[in-house]
């Protein structure tokens, strides 16, 4: 009996033991950088009757999740397959699909932006899709802005097609302006007076903290915000730049970089006309006269039925009246865990067509240059941004300037948090000036540049 | 004489079985992955990184050459060090006000005790509003009053403070409960003795009260140094470990290492400086609970 009792025992503990360890033996991530080859050329429709699944991880919200559902209907019964939609949250997007590709258990497609397409391309996660995407004419590849690729191509590879861009513009309360006689923002444009220096102006003359009414909103001061995307545009319009053209160099530490951040404490702190870091309050409240944003905040503007009345104009310019749009992209792309590529590389092929993107354009502006002349994106729902807004805010500066990626680099995700840690702190009050942090900020850069 | 072995008699076989499900819990859930971050952490792993290498005690000795680790540590004990005074104080405070059956007491041993059933996430968020330098709930309190607050959650020297605060309202509820019980387990003749013999209030509650629960505020400072010496998201959700590295503590920092940075290797190790330090201070604490807890069973 007790020997009976002792292997039982054994065996209830052991069986406890292997089914819980069950779950981590997945397969390891074994495929080198150099192993991101093209998914076999056979049609995805070859080969078994068997109805594939596709997964593919999307953030956003639930509405969001049921308009793609909608839209891969047509996709499902082209290919005789399913594809479930993942909603994860943006926070945690890049850690889970990090997780996931270790574990061998990556969605087949997934979106990538804001630096992860490098980390995941240079650690051999994804998948070449060139020869779906470049040799069929009615798809036109070349349609994509040049720009748009650099990230996430390398040589004549393809490892993603961008779906959305995000360059700033600026929101306007008219209604403000109006109480206050103040001449708005759009006629300072059409004088060829539009720059950061009046956009300060106006900001001082429309605070009235009576009213806990601000003039300006550089960012969105809520919550945490990497600053290097928040004030990059700004930074080059002043003629400065974070780094040196092949980001091997951190360059903010001149004068004009000096200045430039200078100016954004001040109107902070010193005419105290902007709101301050931690601050919650939103364009839609009515409170705020001018806010930076991107485009598709306007879709934000309309689904809140404000009773003010609004414009969009570009943002400002400075010193540097030529300094190009800077913006991030966001990335669809196929993960080596998928298996099957073939028809993931379809899936991405299908959502990024030009009448796809269409259809998308009121929720996401593709980087293909047809679309932002077309009368899709021109004529927005409700018929605001109305065309004058968007040409002369987004399309004209784009096509005059042109179009900048933000910089890669293998240690930009520390950077990014050195520098906004810096900015911080500066906003904090723990650098007494702009060129104490931009020197301690240059120290620390470097180093992180380097290693 | 046949000597009988003690781990297979029948009755000591019977009590494994009743708690192997508890074990295996702890070993799947506890030890393995203790066992699994020491391993880890005396390697190179980055997640992603395929190209996994044993590197020794490397990340140890760049632990301990890091200046952000010694501020780290420096942010924690100052979050322990304010917390667990503070909160006892309170706790002790509250469990003597709320021991006795009045009239409402009900409902404000709810009133304390709500916030320790909200997530801690909602609380964060709710308190970063309370907080928020121009439109939050102190700084417009202070104004009617014609002051003007700090910019709390963007102060270096305030943001710990006030993650500690927030933590310090949010687990009141707990540990009152846990003093309202033990007090309550006090046998009353001890105060009627001490009546009779003139005793104050306020010497009941140093005489009598306080070494008779001796045993539970030594249980409620253990907790609470553990869970202090842990605290994550009451400073991700409040301060984000900022202004700069401002509000750093442990957890945050193996956080950050891990899930942002996919430096396993180096975030296992602190992982493992952090559980020794925990285990060290709580072994410390047992050792003079001698001295001062009076009334043990």
């Amino acid at each position: 009996m007790k020997k009976i009792l002792s292997v039982l025992l054994i065996v209830v503990l052991a069986a406890g033991l292997l089914v819980a360890c069950g779950g981590s033996q997945a397969p390891s991530q074994t495929q080198s950088p150099g192993a991101t080859n093209a998914p076999e050329t056979k049609s995805p429709d070859q080969g078994s009757s068997e109805k594939v699944t596709l997964t593919i991880a999307i953030w956003g919200d639930e509405n969001r999740k049921k308009t793609f559902e909608e839209l891969f209907t047509g996709f499902e019964q082209k290919y005789n397959c399913d594809v479930v939609v993942n909603l994860v949250a943006y926070q945690d997007y890049a850690t889970k699909l990090a997780t996931q590709l270790t574990a061998g258990n990556a969605p087949d497609v997934v979106w990538l932006a804001d630096g992860m397409e490098r980390q995941f391309l240079e650690s051999g996660n994804l998948v070449d899709i060139s020869s779906y995407v470049k040799n069929d004419p009615d798809y036109n590849y070349a349609d994509f802005y040049e720009t748009a690729m650099s990230a996430i191509t390398d040589g004549d590879k393809v490892f993603g097609i961008p779906f959305s861009f995000g360059p700033r513009v600026v929101y306007v309360n008219k209604t403000l302006f109006e109480k206050a006689g103040v001449k708005l923002p759009s006629e300072y444009l059409a004088e060829g007076k539009w720059t950061y220096e009046t956009m300060y102006e106006l900001a001082r003359k429309l605070t009235d903290k009576s009213k806990g009414q601000y003039g300006l909103k550089l960012w969105d001061t809520s919550s945490a915000t990497n600053y290097v995307y928040a004030f990059y545009d700004l930074v080059l319009a002043y003629g400065a730049d974070y780094f040196n053209k092949d980001t091997t160099d951190f360059t903010l530490n001149t004068p004009e970089g000096i200045k430039a951040v200078q100016a954004v404490y001040d109107v902070i702190y010193k005419d105290q006309s902007h709101l301050k870091p931690g601050d919650a309050t939103e364009f839609t409240a009515g409170t705020i006269a001018m806010a930076r944003s991107t485009f598709s905040y306007a879709k934000t503007i309309k689904g809140q039925n404000v009773d003010f009345e609004w414009e969009v104009v570009p943002v400002p310019t400075g010193p540097d009246a030529d300094a190009p749009v800077i913006t991030g992209f966001a990335y669809y792309s196929v993960t080596t865990n998928s298996k099957n590529p073939q028809l993931a590389a379809e899936l991405v092929k299908y959502m990024t067509t030009i009448d796809m993107m269409k259809t998308m354009v009121n929720t996401f502006v593709a980087p293909r240059a047809s679309l932002l002349n077309s009368d899709e994106f021109l004529q927005q729902e409700g018929g605001k941004p109305t065309k004058e807004e968007i040409l002369r805010s987004f399309v004209a500066p784009i096509e005059e300037r042109g179009l900048r990626p933000y910089p890669a680099h293998k240690n930009f995700t520390k950077i990014q948090d050195q520098i906004t840690m810096d900015f911080d702190n500066y906003f904090a009050g723990v650098y007494s000036s702009a060129e104490e942090m931009v020197k301690a900020m240059e120290q620390a850069v470097r180093a992180l540049l380097n290693q | 004489m046949k000597s009988k072995s003690k781990l297979f008699d029948k009755e000591q076989l019977w009590g494994y079985s009743f708690i192997s499900p508890m074990l295996i819990g702890f070993i799947v859930i506890s030890l393995l992955p203790i066992i699994a971050t020491i391993v880890i952490s005396l390697t190179n792993w980055a997640m992603l990184n395929n190209d996994v290498k044993f590197i020794g005690f490397e990340n140890y000795m760049k632990l301990f050459n890091d200046p952000l680790f010694y501020k780290v540590a420096k942010n924690t004990f100052l979050f322990t060090l304010l917390l667990i005074p503070s909160n006892l104080v309170l706790t002790l405070g509250l469990a003597s006000l709320l021991r006795d059956n009045f009239k409402g007491v009900g409902f404000f041993r709810t009133a304390v005790f709500t916030p320790v059933v909200t997530t801690v996430v909602v609380w964060g968020i709710l308190w970063k509003y309370i907080f928020q330098t121009d439109n939050g709930l102190v700084n417009t309190l202070l104004s009617m009053i014609n002051l003007q607050g700090p910019q709390w959650l963007y102060n270096a020297n305030l943001a710990i403070p006030v993650a500690v605060f927030v933590t310090l309202v949010k687990g009141l509820g707990l540990n009152t409960v846990i003093f309202i019980g033990a007090m309550k387990d006090v046998p009353t003749m001890y105060y009627e003795a001490s009546e009779i013999d003139g005793a104050s209030k306020m010497r009941q509650f140093f005489s009598i009260t306080l070494p008779s629960i001796a045993p539970s505020i030594f249980l409620v400072t253990i907790i609470t140094m553990i869970g202090s010496l842990k605290v994550f998201a009451q400073i991700d959700t409040l301060t984000g470990g900022g202004p700069g590295t401002s509000s750093f503590v442990f957890v945050y920092y193996i956080y950050q290492q891990a899930f942002k940075y996919y430096n396993f290797g180096y975030a296992s190790a602190i992982s493992a400086v952090l559980f020794c330090l925990i285990v060290i201070l709580t072994i410390i604490q047992w050792k003079l609970r001698k001295r001062w807890v009076y009334h043990e069973n």
